[in-house]
């Protein structure tokens, strides 16, 4: 069956009820292409984490539907089509770096062994260029080494969807700079749906087919906006005009509106 | 000079770790064992001294006092008479041993299933967990005379008041372990569809682990003053009987020998504990290693 996608068409997010309900986000329309790169670029507040996690089915919205390759999202995730890349790479610290690549997919396919996870998270690894390191322990890796140690664990589940929650958001810059390429070598290898969430104009621009710019109170989508840079990209695509065009209008986007 | 007191520094921060830094040659090993030996000795010897002092003046002044042995007996009697008395001795400490030992494993267990059922089922910890703490709020040295009512002179009472009194920091701590799961990691097991013994058998359990052990410890000592408490209430043999009968007879050499192989045993115990935590995260390090990342 060919994969169509995500649909999610009137979600809406409230916590709490009555006077004091705070709605985060609203009135939300969205459709992501299958094998596109979609970054979700907010200011923090702005609910594209919430957004994230409602896309996931690891959140339900209190209104609204979302549906992967038209099931809705709670059968998707039964079936296994989300790879998470939370914000810390929450490793478990008794394992090596082999183990816990493994880990996700020995839980959800409720098998210690198999060769199929064996191959999986070995060519995961090699994905992220940490083969050399499969047998460190999280304490002896740095803190890009342990982020891309997350990335292989949600490759290993070989999902449909990559689900990246501002993965790099506690990198320095140029630790930041190169995991941004690897992700992007790794996306042309594997062309997965990837659903990246970040409050970085230029790792936007760099990574993704289409941006989806958000706006606070309450969480809406403002813009959506397609990149058209030709791939493979590499750093100098920074230098280019069109990105700096890109950037320019995003940043214009995003600048906070004069208090009247 | 920078360089060098920097470098001091961190080899004392290692050394307070108590771990050799990562990766060092395997033929330093010795050098190494003999070096934490002479830092090992550098640690012990102050509270040595004071202790050596301690008996020394208390021998002295007993005697310079001129102190009634009923009162207080010389560090030099009651070693004789633990000589004199090695068998009756002995047998009680076995016997004591095995009250805390059998008692202590029941509290491991019911510490631990009370921890789990708390934390898997939230019902459980709904109907539980506010009678668990009114219960720590009872003194349970009360309790000895009514379980030797109910359950006689024999080893029930013993385990069942040793359980009462110990398996509350096992629960609390194991309970605290559990919970203190990363929000990340559950985030990770929803999003693949984990049911809640997944989450609890592959990350939860093994998360607690420190904690369980910490809990294991104070749970070890509690265990050695539940054995004593329940043979105060009532026993025919063990070192607290021994301590409250040698107190009719006025015997108190006797009593000191008693209350001396007490103290011993809850040490021996005690260290018995951390040996056996020290052994076990050897092999499973993240027993005493918190998450780093």
């Amino acid at each position: 069956m060919e994969f169509e996608g995500i649909k999610a068409e009137g979600v809406e997010k409230r916590y709490g009820s009555g006077a004091s309900a705070v709605t985060v986000l609203e009135g939300l329309d969205l459709e992501i292409q299958p094998h596109s790169f979609v970054s979700l670029l907010g200011p923090s507040g702005c609910g594209k984490s919430t957004l994230l996690k409602i896309l996931g089915g690891i959140e339900s919205a209190s209104a609204g539907d979302v549906t992967v390759n038209g099931v809705p999202v709670g059968e998707a995730v039964r079936r296994r089509q989300f790879g998470l890349v939370p914000q810390k790479a929450a490793l478990l610290p008794w394992k090596t770096a082999l183990e816990n690549a493994r880990m996700l997919r020995q839980i959800a396919t409720r098998r210690k062994r198999g060769a199929d996870i064996e191959e999986a998270a070995a060519k995961a690894l090699e994905m992220v260029g940490l083969t050399e390191a499969a047998h460190k322990l999280p304490h002896e890796l740095s803190g890009g080494m342990a982020q891309r140690v997350s990335i292989a664990r949600a490759l290993a589940l070989d999902p449909q969807i990559l689900l990246m929650d501002e993965p790099f958001g506690a990198l320095d810059a140029i630790t930041r700079d190169e995991m941004n390429l690897r992700l992007a070598d790794v996306w042309a290898e594997t062309r997965k749906t990837v659903v990246f969430v970040t409050h970085s104009i230029p790792e936007a621009v760099f990574l993704s087919d289409v941006i989806h710019v958000m706006g606070t109170k309450p969480g809406r989508i403002v813009e959506t906006l397609e990149i058209d840079l030709p791939r493979p990209r590499t750093l100098e695509v920074f230098d280019t005009p069109t990105f700096q065009e890109y950037a320019a209008h995003l940043r214009h986007q995003l600048e906070p509106k004069a208090v009247a | 000079m920078t360089n060098d007191s920097t470098g001091t520094l961190i080899r004392k921060t290692s050394d307070r770790l108590g771990r050799p830094p990562a990766g060092h040659p395997a033929g330093a090993v010795n050098r190494e064992s003999v070096r934490k030996f002479k830092s090992w000795l550098v640690r012990i010897w102050p509270s040595a001294a004071v202790f050596v002092a301690v008996v020394l003046i208390w021998e002295i002044s007993v005697g310079v006092l001129n102190l009634s042995s009923f009162v207080i007996a010389k560090p030099s009697e009651f070693m004789q008479e633990m000589w004199i008395s090695r068998e009756m001795l002995l047998d009680a400490t076995w016997v004591t041993t095995e009250e805390i030992l059998q008692g202590f494993l029941f509290s491991i267990v019911v510490g631990m299933v009370l921890a789990l059922a708390l934390a898997r089922f939230h019902w459980v910890e709904r109907a539980l967990y506010p009678l668990i703490v009114l219960f720590q709020v009872v003194p349970k040295v009360a309790l000895a005379p009514i379980f030797i009512l109910w359950f006689g002179y024999g080893l029930a009472p013993k385990i069942i008041l040793i359980v009462v009194i110990a398996f509350f920091p096992i629960t609390l701590n194991m309970l605290v372990g559990l919970k203190a799961i990363d929000k990340e990691l559950l985030l990770l097991m929803r999003s693949i569809g984990a049911t809640r013994n997944q989450v609890l058998t592959q990350i939860q359990i093994p998360t607690s682990l420190p904690y369980l052990f910490a809990g294991l410890r104070i749970a070890i000592t509690l265990a050695v003053i539940g054995a004593v408490v329940a043979e105060f209430a009532g026993a025919q043999n063990g070192l607290g009987y021994l301590i409250q009968f040698a107190s009719t007879q006025l015997d108190t050499p006797l009593m000191f020998a008693a209350l001396i192989l007490v103290s011993l045993l809850g040490l021996v115990l005690y260290y018995a504990m951390s040996l056996a935590e020290y052994l076990l995260a050897r092999k499973y390090p993240h027993i005493t290693l918190q998450a780093t990342n």
